[in-house]
């Protein structure tokens, strides 16, 4: 347990070093980008330049705001976008808890669907459950989601809506249970399909190993043998790809987002690099890179809980 | 190998859905409104597109978040949209961009036309309880007249105030400002010249009033933030804002003129993507929309009733004057490469959106002298002819010396599908008429501008959106010390005929000024090349009324009775 905790410790400061190395490096190679973020259709006379940019403190050197910037960071002060004036933490604060939901509903989607589908697909191997399964999974792995979400968004919002006169999707918004179905399975479905098949394969090496043989000569039900043996160790290399999956679905919601013009984070995030809002842009990047590290440790500790057998403090980085 | 042929089905399946998507996306959805137009009995034309379901309100689509709504701050079209609703000014514009007098009963102009002398409407009131005042206006006017507020239209009142580059600079005192309240109810506004079109620049939203009790205790910073951070004395008020999601206006029940409204709500809602925007349209979500060239033939077959109208913009080519070794310093070959590109096929047949092919860098829709619009007043000074091209090309590939191949010209564009998809057509345009071949540079918007900046092109395919209704913002642009000169262009004698315009009082004589000016820049110097005057159009449902959209108002439901 104390090397364990220690171990987290470890992983914790590592994970800080690492946010602020991702905060300089966003932070220098933004500014390297043409352009900045007053640029516009118009000149700006030198004078007002010189007046926005003492506003936002950028007529100081690159490495002073920099410092400054950590400095302010530290304090949870993000600095203010450019040009609209809002607080960046204001921003994230009311766009992020609509994208975490999102990213939530599909992620459970996903992999309880995935998990059902790649145990069915093991189980029944080689017949047409198992064909279904693996064809709808190689759908999901092809068609990415903004194909996914406007083709759901046509037939089953709008075409559905206007053949019955029912609206029981809303093609739009993000507000009640109607508005949320379609974005969450639109992001979901990729993940959905590496999820089934990873399940798939890790089940049919699990269904021949000889501790499965010997549950069933003890004469465990079918049952028993896939729920209490087989699925607890196949789950494993589920668990592995959750990290990465939950990084795929937030930097893929922007798209959903986008299709179903739901108020997420990942239209700030996108747009700021195109308009140069600096400080939005690096309040958006950091805010995200926690988020993915701090996701990348839980699923790392949720592995230990699983397993036992795995040491935290053991395994290589 | 079995893996490899299940791969190949599932791809083509997922290609026969998505084709099948769009194959059917015209005839199912004209089904769709057939069945519902039936059902209806015999209205069948109108009620296809019947509209939003909620009474008495407007949902239209404003695209994307408005980003600032401080008056004293902001500069950008959407922003204008929601403060035309909420906010009152000394004048206001009508269906027609004509200023009407709003805030102001009367009007006084001394003789040398540089004094306006305002006396105001004594019922008017912000939302906080407190009159609005001559003294709002002087805040507003002194607060975006200083450096502390960092307002890059700033230069849009201290350039036309009096004293206002000193007062800008600090080297006077703010009192010093060409506006003062002679009582409360009581404005005088000093112009440094005389300006034909102050009652224009007294409608637009730096010249609106600010309260300022509400503006120190609310913030500077945070002032139009949200929805409970602004104060305004409108026909509307501001009810709701989920931001990047929908902003709604409620009727203001103590606005001195209740009638103007033209419905009790509005919500604009911030789609960002057209098939969105056209789903939720046909959907019944969404009142009015903006439609793109390829949404043409949909919207049409589908029966939508659409409008357009065009939007004020000019995009034309600007020519890098500079690059000698390209023969872009010579008049005749940028004439010749103007004058080659079909501007009739280029608005019929590939931008599809109302825009018209330009006649002169200054759009139709701008004011002239004497209540009539400037283009109708000064007539056509470019249109596309291809033989004439290939003479004045000829002809100035001789006086340089430089030879077709010689030139290896490249056009720098916007990396969006329609800048791109423009630029092809230019390419094809000056392959078929002057047989030369031209690269396309697309960029993003930020870096094509960072290029233009820099001189880092030959030629670029741009546009510009006037900051007024007077000929001269689209005039000035391109004198020797402009720093939207991005060719370097430099002419003596039309820099003289624009600076004599800035300061002449006679409205005609300024006007025949700034035409030989414009005949100089696009026509004798062909510096810049107009391609088109830009233009919008739009779906609109059948339940709307009284909304207005013109080149100076993209919105405004503030003229209705």
């Amino acid at each position: 347990m104390a090397n364990q905790l220690r171990y987290i410790l470890k992983r914790i400061i590592y994970s800080f070093i690492t946010i602020l190395v991702l905060t300089s490096v966003t932070f220098l190679l933004m500014q390297l980008l043409p352009g900045d973020p007053f640029t516009g259709g118009k000149d700006i006379p030198d004078t007002v330049m010189e007046a926005l940019k003492a506003k936002y403190g950028l007529d100081k050197p690159v490495l002073q705001q920099l410092i400054m910037y950590i400095g302010n960071a530290l304090q949870g002060d993000f600095g203010i976008s450019i040009p609209d004036g809002r607080a960046v933490t204001d921003i994230i604060k009311d766009a992020f808890p609509v994208s975490f939901d999102l990213g939530v509903r599909a992620l459970l989607f996903a992999f309880i669907m995935g998990i059902l589908l790649g145990i069915v697909a093991a189980v029944k191997r080689g017949t047409a459950w198992d064909s279904g399964a693996m064809f709808l999974a190689l759908v999901g792995v092809s068609v990415p989601s903004f194909i996914m979400g406007a083709l759901l968004q046509y037939f089953l919002a709008l075409k559905l809506g206007q053949a019955t006169g029912v609206q029981v999707f809303s093609i739009v918004g993000w507000t009640d249970w109607h508005s949320k179905i379609l974005p969450a399975f639109a992001l979901a479905f990729g993940s959905m399909a590496t999820v089934s098949r990873l399940m798939r394969t890790s089940m049919l090496d699990v269904l021949s190993q000889d501790y499965i043989k010997t549950a069933k000569a003890k004469g465990l039900s079918q049952r028993q043998i896939i729920w209490r043996h087989a699925v607890r160790n196949a789950i494993m290399p589920v668990i592995t790809v959750m990290g990465p999956l939950v990084a795929a679905v937030l930097t893929g919601a922007f798209v959903v987002e986008n299709i179903f013009a739901i108020p997420g984070l990942g239209r700030y995030f996108v747009t700021s690099v195109q308009t140069r809002n600096y400080t939005l842009i690096a309040g958006t990047t950091v805010f995200y890179g926690t988020f993915l590290i701090l996701a990348n440790l839980v699923v790392d500790i949720i592995y230990g809980l699983i397993d036992p057998r795995i040491k935290l403090t053991g395994r290589k980085e | 190998m079995k893996m490899k042929k299940i791969l190949a089905m599932a791809l083509a399946s997922a290609m026969v859905l998505s084709l099948g998507a769009c194959g059917s996306s015209d005839s199912g959805s004209t089904s769709g409104s057939d069945s519902s137009a039936a059902s209806d009995g015999t209205e069948a034309a109108s009620s296809a597109f019947p509209g939003t379901a909620e009474d008495d309100t407007y949902v239209v689509d404003l695209r994307a978040e408005p980003p600032e709504l401080n008056s004293i701050l902001t500069t950008d079209i959407a922003s204008g949209d929601i403060l035309r609703e909420v906010m009152v000014g000394l004048y206001k514009l009508d269906e027609n961009d004509t200023p009407q007098p709003d805030l102001a009963e009367t009007t006084e102009v001394s003789d040398d036309g540089r004094t306006y002398t305002m006396t105001l409407r004594q019922d008017a009131k912000w939302t906080n309880g407190e009159p609005v005042t001559a003294h709002d206006f002087v805040f507003s006017y002194q607060t975006i007249c200083s450096k502390e507020a960092a307002s890059s239209y700033a230069f849009i009142v201290y350039d036309n105030l009096l004293n206002g580059n000193e007062v800008y600079e600090g080297t006077m005192d703010p009192s010093e400002l060409g506006v003062k309240a002679l009582d409360d109810y009581t404005l005088e506004v000093t112009f440094e010249n005389p300006i034909p079109y102050a009652e224009h620049l007294f409608s637009f939203a730096s010249y609106y009033p600010v309260n300022q009790k509400a503006y120190e205790e609310i913030g500077a910073d945070v002032y139009g933030d949200d929805a409970d951070k602004i104060v305004t004395n409108g026909a509307y008020t501001i009810s709701e804002w989920t931001h990047n999601d929908h902003i709604t206006l409620t009727k203001n029940e103590d606005f001195y003129d209740p009638d103007r409204c033209a419905v009790g709500t509005i919500r604009y809602t911030m789609m960002n993507d057209a098939n969105t925007r056209m789903n939720a349209f046909q959907g019944g979500q969404v009142d009015c929309i903006n439609l793109n060239a390829d949404q043409m033939d949909q919207a049409e077959q589908l029966g939508i009733k659409t409008e357009s109208y065009v939007d004020n913009g000019n995009w034309y080519i600007q020519f890098n004057t500079q690059k000698t070794d390209k023969g872009l310093d010579n008049a005749n070959i940028r004439r010749g490469l103007g004058m080659a590109i079909n501007t009739q096929s280029l608005c019929d047949d590939i931008l599809r959106n109302g825009s018209v092919p330009a006649t002169g860098l200054v759009p139709t829709t701008i004011a002239g002298a004497n209540g009539e619009k400037y283009r109708d007043a000064v007539g056509d000074v470019v249109s596309y002819n291809a033989e004439e091209a290939k003479k004045y090309f000829e002809q100035g590939l001789q006086e340089t010396g430089l030879s077709a191949e010689d030139l290896k010209l490249s056009i720098l564009c916007d990396d969006q599908t329609s800048g791109q998809r423009d630029a092809e057509f230019f390419q094809a345009q000056w392959k078929e008429v002057l047989g030369i071949d031209v690269e396309i540079t697309p960029q993003p918007f930020k870096s094509r501008l960072d290029s233009m900046k820099h001189g880092d092109f030959d030629m670029v395919y741009a546009g510009w959106s006037p900051d007024y209704n007077d000929p001269m913002t689209f005039l000035d642009m391109f004198t020797t010390t402009n720093g939207n000169n991005y060719g370097k262009y430099s002419n003596a004698e039309y820099d003289s005929l624009v600076a004599s315009a800035l300061v002449e009082g006679d409205v005609a004589a300024r006007q025949d000024m700034l035409a030989q000016a414009e005949k100089i820049v696009t026509n004798d110097d062909a510096a810049i090349f107009p391609l088109y005057f830009s233009g919008v159009t739009y779906a609109v449902s059948d339940k709307v009324q009284n909304m207005t959209r013109t080149g100076f108002q993209e919105f405004d439901f503030t003229d209705a009775k």
